[in-house]
């Protein structure tokens, strides 16, 4: 038990030491853009997710900082990863909503992934998680005073355990489907979606920057993508760029 | 002779013979079949025959613009005819005739593969509409603002409106638009239609009124073709029921009138260009705009609305609240505009609401800049410019200044002008927050593990330590021992095991030994009631246990009803 404790211990201090260069890093960036640097702001907020800081605030920042750039489609591709992260960020929807609307093919958002319960639109998938093993532990405790004291509320505890089961799964299941089926970002500024794996596939229909497409298969170096109304067609991976927040993020 | 009638019949059926595909060649022809005289408001059949030839589509039909046709498919057929089989094409259309006078359809010019076939043109005189038998007719009048020719600008919205009166009984009426080439449909308004009655002359006349929201475009003289309404009137043979029709309904029951209207004649003229705004936001008609402040006076941190109404006739698509300037230390976020369009009293009238939540960024009073918009005004034919000025907003002292200096871990920087940006123009501007951990849910984030894991170990721990930690309640097991013997107990048992049951119910009482229970213990450990029916139960139980006497099968019945309730008032 000591050395449990010892060990969490550790993680906490050493996830504070961690935050904090974090943080002076994500000064360092603030202050860049906020001097015009946006490259440089962009470097930054770049270095900090290399360093495992896939936080919804950085993605946030590093989508305004391509934005103010004109790259429109990777901040977008930035600002759908916070949004994942951070779901009810307003900041993150409005800015999202002022890109889509500058978008020329004006696709319907899609949403993360499948959501099976209403509560996953509000919770990213670590917050579904903790949520739900929160109330798995809760439950635990309610059975352990049911033993200790009061049984009638081992029924109580059972239904709390259960029904963190459910939510943790549920956040689990979205987790691994947004891994398999991620959504993604046209990051061309015009593609021809084809019939087929290869450049004599019939070109289907036109894409543009930004357009938010499902990706729905992987082969080689090729993208199955789906849209919103159900069209389907094959792209080059390099075009689409994965919403998925801790892929890493693509240098165009 | 013989050989001379020979001859003469060769020559003959040589003569048939090289002139047979003469004889049976026809070439192709085309004509216009239509009723010669129609009434005004009629609707007929116009047929276009091709004999011995086809043509590839439709074929163009010009007529004047006193008959409105439309395309209603083709048929053929064949006749056989001087040893040969003629081919007929007919392209049939229907055609409405709106206007009095003389009417010209055709020439119909066919390009054939024998060659270019010409339909002769066809004369149709139209009538004027024979009166209704009550002598009004029905009537069906088009109009912009209440008249029939008029004069608009570019960009002005206007509402079209139809009228028709009825003298006869109406069942049902559809209409058919006119080609509002020229026009743009509003798309946030929808036709309105309202049905009443007048009276004239002391005769009852039905209105059907139809208002069409438009906006002009299309700069020049224009011409809005008749509109059509297609009216049921009952018949008279509804009056008697009529026959049941095949297809369910009853046949004859009414009777179709077309309608057409008069044309409106719109002139549609430019903007002018001089005293034009550099701004211009394209908006035409007579607004009037109204500018508060939810809030004038507000902590640091606070946020502020700003509510911009811009309202009147005309539409106001297009047209925006303005930015605030850069430099102005106020954060500023637009919600949506609102745009709400209606036809009211014949007029467009539209109304936009703009709200702007306003966060100051610095304390004292804060000046925000009037607001403007420009219109062009139809009537006094001039550009207008409305500026309306916003109140001072009072910044006091707030919670918020503290929160952004801690966002600022360096230190001296605080947020100036360049960091305010409008979402109306911009994007929303940096997340400061410190909350920097991972956010991505991975198998190596040790939270999850330890929410559930500690909780887990300790329920656990319970389980296998639970029987020795748990304290022991002998007096509850006890009656948990009562209740079951109490619940496999009956009248057939015998006295000698019903006792040990009343003695311990009434020990239970006082938490005492079964041994400990005589007279003086129920007196003093039961209530009243309870205590004098147990003593008598005493008593009679000695006496079966010390004078052999027995307890009748009623009397084991009640003893044990009284051991039960004394034992459903025991609490552990």
């Amino acid at each position: 038990m000591t050395a449990l404790v010892r060990l969490f211990a550790l993680w906490l201090v050493s996830t504070a030491a961690f935050a904090s260069s974090a943080g002076e890093l994500l000064y360092e960036g603030n202050a860049a853009y906020r001097s015009g640097e946006y490259t440089r702001a962009e470097s930054v907020y770049r270095a900090l997710l290399d360093d495992g800081v896939v936080n919804g605030h950085v993605l946030y920042n590093l989508g305004n900082s391509l934005y103010r750039q004109g790259r429109s489609s990777e901040a977008m591709l930035a600002w759908r990863r916070a949004q994942i992260l951070m779901p009810r960020d307003p900041d993150i929807q409005a800015n999202l909503a002022r890109a889509r609307d500058a978008t020329r093919d004006r696709l319907p958002a899609l949403s993360n992934s499948r959501a099976l319960f209403f509560w996953q639109q509000r919770l990213s998938p670590r917050e579904g998680a903790l949520t739900g093993a929160f109330l798995v532990g809760m439950g635990f405790v309610v059975l352990g005073a049911a033993r200790w004291r009061r049984k009638d509320w081992r029924l109580l505890g059972a239904s709390i355990s259960l029904v963190g089961g459910v939510v943790l799964m549920a956040a689990l299941d979205e987790a691994s489907s947004m891994s398999r089926a991620p959504s993604g970002i046209v990051l061309d500024a015009d593609v021809s979606v084809r019939s087929a794996v290869s450049a004599e596939g019939v070109a289907l229909f036109q894409l543009h920057a930004g357009a938010e497409v499902r990706v729905k298969e992987r082969t080689g170096e090729h993208v199955q993508i789906e849209l919103a109304d159900g069209r389907r067609g094959w792209l080059s991976a390099d075009s689409v760029g994965s919403v998925v927040p801790n892929a890493p993020f693509p240098v165009l | 002779m013989v050989g001379r009638i020979a001859k003469i019949v060769s020559a003959a059926a040589l003569i048939i013979v090289g002139l047979w595909p003469a004889l049976v060649w026809a070439a192709p022809t085309a004509r216009l079949e239509v009723a010669k005289t129609l009434q005004v408001g009629q609707s007929t059949e116009l047929r276009l025959v091709i004999v011995d030839g086809s043509t590839d589509g439709v074929p163009a039909v010009p007529a004047t613009s006193h008959l409105n046709l439309t395309y209603r498919g083709q048929s053929q057929s064949f006749v056989s005819r001087n040893f040969s089989t003629e081919r007929s094409v007919t392209h049939l259309f229907s055609v409405l005739a709106t206007k009095e006078g003389s009417a010209t359809v055709g020439p119909v010019t066919l390009q054939l593969s024998g060659g270019a076939v010409v339909a002769p043109a066809v004369t149709v005189n139209i009538a004027a509409r024979t009166v209704s038998p009550d002598g009004q007719g029905n009537a069906l009048s088009a109009s912009i603002d209440g008249q029939s020719d008029v004069s608009l600008w570019e960009g002005q919205a206007l509402v079209y409106t139809l009228n028709f009166r009825h003298t006869e009984q109406v069942a049902e009426v559809n209409w058919t638009p006119p080609d509002f080439s020229g026009f743009i449909e509003s798309s946030v308004v929808s036709p309105s239609q309202k049905d009443y009655t007048i009276s004239e002359d002391g005769k009852s006349v039905g209105i059907v009124e139809l208002a069409v929201p438009l906006i002009a475009s299309g700069v020049g003289l224009r011409e809005v073709p008749p509109a059509v309404f297609t009216v049921k009137h009952p018949s008279a043979r509804s009056s008697r029921g009529g026959w049941p029709s095949i297809f369910g309904g009853v046949a004859g029951r009414y009777r179709t009138e077309s309608v057409p209207s008069n044309t409106v004649t719109v002139n549609i003229r430019p903007l002018p260009s001089v005293d034009r705004p550099d701004d211009f936001s394209g908006a035409v008609g007579r607004f009037s705009v109204k500018a508060a402040l939810s809030e004038a006076r507000l902590a640091l941190g606070e946020t502020t609305t700003l509510t911009v109404v811009v309202e009147g006739e005309g539409a106001l698509q297009g047209i925006q609240l303005p930015a605030f300037p850069e430099d102005l230390a106020v954060r500023a976020y637009d919600d949506t505009p609102n745009v709400t369009s209606a036809i009211q009293d014949g007029q467009y009238r539209s109304r936009v609401v703009f709200k702007r939540a306003l966060v100051p960024g610095e304390e004292g009073v804060v000046q925000l800049p009037a607001v403007s918009f420009n219109w062009y005004d139809p009537v006094t034919a001039s550009y207008v410019e409305r500026v309306v000025d916003i109140d001072d907003v009072f910044v006091e002292p707030g919670e918020a200044s503290d929160l952004q200096v801690q966002s600022f871990r360096a230190g001296d920087e605080s947020l100036g002008p360049s960091d305010i940006e409008s979402l109306g123009e911009d994007i929303l501007p940096l997340h400061t927050e410190l909350d920097l951990g991972n956010q991505t849910l991975r198998a190596s984030d040790p939270l999850p593990w330890l929410m559930v894991g500690i909780p887990f170990l300790g329920f656990a721990g319970l389980l296998v330590l639970g029987p020795s930690t748990r304290t022991a309640d002998p007096r509850a097991e006890r009656i948990q021992a009562l209740r079951g013997a109490l619940r496999e107990a009956g009248p057939d048992k015998d006295v000698a095991l019903i006792e040990p049951l009343f003695r311990e119910a009434v020990v239970l009482r006082g938490n005492a030994q079964p041994a400990a229970v005589d007279r003086a213990f129920i007196e003093s450990h039961l209530l009243d009631d309870a205590a004098k029916e147990g003593v008598e139960w005493y008593a009679l139980l000695e006496q079966a246990r010390f004078g052999g006497g027995q307890l009748t099968a009623r009397q084991r019945v009640a003893l044990l009803d009284w051991i039960v309730n004394v034992a459903k008032g025991l609490k552990a």
